[in-house]
């Protein structure tokens, strides 16, 4: 008995598969990656600054409080005259915040200070 | 000479091929999302830090101590509460003398018990603390 040979088909690769699979490594990766770069502040702690360790004029200190008032040196500033007075100043700078002052509140006073180049550091408020 | 039509050439071709162009794009932003991305670890600790425009400073290493709205402190990938932190960062800062810590801290939280938090952390022995920041 003679069986005929199936007919030759063309072999190709199939592709609605490949695609269906490679879409799937696609969105994963889409989703599991992550694009979001966090920056890193350098934080001076100056723990608790004692007056009396500091030359007088040396040590500036900057508190904020809740209300979103700056206090420098215990007398009232305006935000925008801020930049202005510390640009004077040559030695450092304490900032501290008052109960009740978001730390969002605070980065934005750092911001703002860092600006002026003058040497930071962040205190608890010193004792009355 | 024997030339073949173009479109007797074209007819023998797979119906699939105008698929490949498509293909090649999806390999290429495939491999894109492969090598730019990170991966980012799943959130098991819900932290928003506050934007800030300052330069960055690399600290990729570092380990970082997350600290959500409501208090809840996450070292590395251990939750800790507020009296073992001085503990468990002593043991960190014995292990990595010389590296920084990164605080990872919401921004809705208060800043003063950050900075209380800090100054325990410098007691602890922490010598430079960087603090996480969303890119404004």
């Amino acid at each position: 008995m003679r069986i005929a040979a199936p007919p030759r088909r063309s072999r190709r690769l199939p592709m609605t598969a490949l695609i269906d699979v490679v879409f799937i490594l696609l969105f994963f990766f889409m989703l599991a990656s992550s694009q979001v770069s966090w920056r890193n502040l350098p934080l001076s702690l100056g723990g608790k600054v004692r007056m009396a360790d500091t030359q007088p004029g040396e040590l500036w200190w900057l508190r904020v409080e809740a209300d979103g008032t700056l206090r420098l040196n215990d007398h009232e500033v305006a935000p925008d005259l801020l930049i202005g007075k510390l640009r004077q100043h040559q030695g450092r700078l304490s900032v501290s915040a008052e109960p009740g002052v978001k730390l969002q509140q605070l980065v934005d006073v750092l911001d703002q200070v860092r600006a002026t180049g003058v040497q930071v550091s962040v205190d608890k408020l010193p004792p009355p | 000479m024997n030339l073949k039509p173009i479109s007797a050439i074209a007819g023998k071709r797979g119906s699939e091929d105008p698929l490949l162009p498509l293909i090649n794009i999806v390999f290429l932003l495939m491999i894109f999302f492969m090598l730019i991305g990170g991966f980012a670890s799943p959130d098991v600790l819900p932290v928003r830090p506050p934007a800030a425009i300052a330069p960055d400073q690399d600290a990729a290493d570092s380990e970082t101590l997350s600290i959500s709205a409501d208090g809840e402190m996450l070292l590395g990938d251990r939750f800790i509460n507020d009296a073992e932190l001085v503990s468990r960062v002593r043991d960190w800062v014995i292990e990595h003398p010389d590296q920084p810590l990164r605080v990872k801290a919401d921004a809705d939280r208060d800043a003063a018990g950050v900075i209380g938090l800090l100054s325990r952390l410098r007691e602890a022995g922490v010598k430079k603390v960087l603090l996480v920041a969303r890119p404004r």
